[in-house]
């Protein structure tokens, strides 16, 4: 799960960024990371809810290590640095390329 | 490989070590248990571990629990001739479950438990640090 998480925040990045090197249309470009950005957010927000249950689990008294439930919890505010992260890079990308137009 | 990943790996540590620490708890329970379903007297459990490997690369997962065996070696022999499942010699049989060992496995569980915990601190920062590029 861990593995397929991250990569499928990566690929999206790569596929998405062609368009601003080639010839796409600001319309092309904005939608694709836009969609991307969403994307992004669900699978964190999935991250979020399950570190919810878990914490929701554990505070009920069910059978959960203590440990399952904060390293559930550290995923997801990992994952969320990472697209956090990817989010400010692109957009920094945006912006310098913003600035080229007078 | 990824970071995650290495979380996963460590978490099956951590809960290896908490079931050895469960079942260390539970000889010391029942150090003087004279009487089990089966007639004898409590037989020290010993927690059996297994590596898990990803069944496609090969490559290593953590660690699962194999199974938790009975500690087959011979019961204390103590004279007590007042005791209800004393013999008719006036032995009773007590459980193998020795103290000293039980409390050195114990720190041991609790060590490992703190080593897969640093490790677990560590593989985060080698995480957000990546982030820093």
């Amino acid at each position: 799960m861990g593995v397929s998480l991250i990569m499928s925040y990566i690929e999206p990045i790569t596929l998405e960024i062609r368009p601003i090197e080639g010839t796409g249309g600001e319309k092309g470009r904005e939608k694709g990371f836009v969609e991307f950005l969403k994307d992004s957010l669900e699978k964190v927000n999935q991250l979020q809810i399950e570190a919810n249950e878990a914490v929701t689990a554990f505070s009920a008294g069910k059978d959960i290590d203590i440990h399952t439930v904060m390293i559930a919890v550290e995923r997801a505010n990992l994952s969320l640095s990472v697209v956090t992260e990817i989010r400010n890079r692109v957009l920094d990308a945006y912006h310098e390329i913003m600035r080229m137009v007078p | 490989m990824n970071l995650l990943n290495t979380m996963e790996i460590s978490a099956s540590g951590l809960t290896a070590q908490r079931l050895r620490l469960d079942i260390i708890a539970n000889n010391l329970a029942n150090v003087e248990t004279t009487r089990t379903n089966d007639g004898t007297p409590y037989r020290r459990r010993v927690p059996v571990f297994r590596e898990i490997l990803d069944q496609f690369t090969g490559a290593p997962k953590g660690v699962e629990v194999m199974g938790i065996i009975r500690d087959n070696s011979p019961f204390k022999m103590v004279y007590d001739p007042g005791h209800p499942d004393a013999n008719p010699e006036g032995y009773v049989l007590y459980p193998n479950v020795n103290p000293v060992i039980e409390m050195t496995d114990m720190i041991s569980a609790t060590r490992s438990y703190e080593a897969n915990l640093t490790l677990i601190t560590s593989a985060k920062s080698m995480f957000l640090k990546a982030l820093e590029i």
